[in-house]
């Protein structure tokens, strides 16, 4: 069962780090806003914080509710 | 000597009849006028660097978050700064990034962008404690201190307002929506009645609604006659860009102001006025552009200016048929 666990851990890891290389070769066309710029920084260090990979779908969402505010706090 | 009384009386009779005279002869608000009162903040000055969240408590005192500042500051009514407090950090009474605030029983409800509690404060800026809460909020309204409203952000569990309680358990929820959407399209900024009726504006649709306190829709009405929202990609996600509605608040008879985005004629300018039954009544500009609106309970409302410097308290003035 521990193996198992073990094995399904590796898997994940290895996704968020192939996610994390794609995000962080993809900033440049984020580079538009300063709203997209930050969600970008803040999806990487979520997405790179493997020890805590239980966390990551918690942290896109405070990264995503950073960009709303972002977005909404600019005038259009 | 004696007319004095029935005099006293009469009279106090008419003031009141006249001051309630639009609402007893069933007549609309025609047009709103803002008369400025008070102006908080100045490119001049530092009391503010960019204020997010506002709120005034029974005396008339006005708190407000500044996100540049890490701080929760308190104002007299004449604008005075009177308090601050907080920094830059994780622990208690701190902030990394101050937001929107509630207040109950002169307690005072804080979010953070990046912490995961909603944390209390006295009426004097002393902190209290902290709620723990498990998501992202995105909209907060405190009922009472045993029920905290939240909007979130959550794939899981989208197009619902969470009621937590004191201790940060989810006592109830109230869902809004059980279509499954693309990511964000069910965000909303929030506010309930006095009777405990919700109403909601989309911020990524054309759609403003009302629940009853059981959760049963009453109704749904849109204003700007947006069909269709443009998302866009952003990062690894596409996502809706350009907001339709910013902010609810609701004046001391019910009345629902809703803050425009991109869509209006002056984009987070613009101000619908619905009455509780949702009929549009009239509309008005601000004098400049704000993320939030905030009525007290004295109908003052509270926008931004200058990016954020500055904090401005109208009178609303209602102008009746």
């Amino acid at each position: 069962m521990i193996l198992k666990i073990q094995k399904h851990m590796k898997k994940v890891s290895l996704i968020l780090i192939v996610f994390a290389i794609f995000l962080s070769v993809n900033v440049s066309p984020l580079e538009a806003g300063s709203c997209e710029k930050a969600v970008s920084n803040c999806l990487l260090d979520a997405i790179t914080s493997i020890p805590l990979f239980s966390r990551v779908y918690l942290d896109i969402g405070y990264c995503v509710n950073g960009w709303i505010f972002c977005r909404k706090y600019l005038k259009d | 000597m004696k007319l004095i009384k029935p005099l006293f009386l009469v009279s106090f009779l008419v003031i009141a009849i006249h001051a309630h005279l639009p609402f007893l002869s069933g007549k609309d608000i025609q047009k709103i006028l803002l008369e400025e009162v008070l102006s908080i903040g100045s490119l001049e000055d530092d009391a503010l660097f960019q204020w997010v969240g506002v709120i005034s408590d029974s005396d008339s005192y006005i708190y407000v978050t500044d996100n540049m500042d890490y701080s929760l500051k308190k104002f007299d009514d004449q604008g005075n700064l009177l308090k601050k407090t907080g920094r830059k950090g994780q622990g208690p009474g701190e902030f990394l990034a101050p937001r929107y605030l509630s207040i109950s029983n002169e307690l005072l409800y804080v979010t953070d962008q990046f912490k995961s509690e909603i944390q209390v404060f006295d009426n004097n800026l002393n902190y209290s404690r902290s709620v723990p809460i498990s998501m992202p909020v995105a909209d907060l309204k405190v009922l009472s201190d045993d029920e905290i409203a939240v909007a979130t952000i959550s794939t899981a569990k989208a197009g619902r307002i969470f009621i937590f309680n004191s201790k940060g358990k989810i006592k109830r929820e109230l869902q809004y929506s059980d279509k499954k959407l693309p990511l964000l399209m069910d965000n909303v900024n929030f506010d309930f009645d006095s009777h405990g009726n919700l109403y909601l504006v989309y911020n990524y649709q054309d759609k403003i609604e009302k629940f009853d306190p059981e959760g049963r829709k009453i109704w749904t009405k849109k204003l700007l006659n947006i069909k269709k929202i443009k998302r866009e990609k952003v990062g690894q996600f596409t996502l809706p860009t350009k907001f339709v509605y910013k902010d609810i608040a609701l004046d001391s008879s019910g009345n629902l102001f809703i803050l425009g985005g991109s869509f209006a004629k002056n984009p987070s300018c613009d101000v619908y006025v619905l009455n509780p039954e949702g009929t549009r009544l009239t509309a008005f500009t601000l004098p400049d552009s704000s993320h939030c609106i905030y009525i007290d309970s004295n109908d003052f409302l509270y926008s931004r200016a200058n990016e954020g410097v500055t904090l401005k308290k109208f009178k609303i003035k209602y102008v009746y048929d």
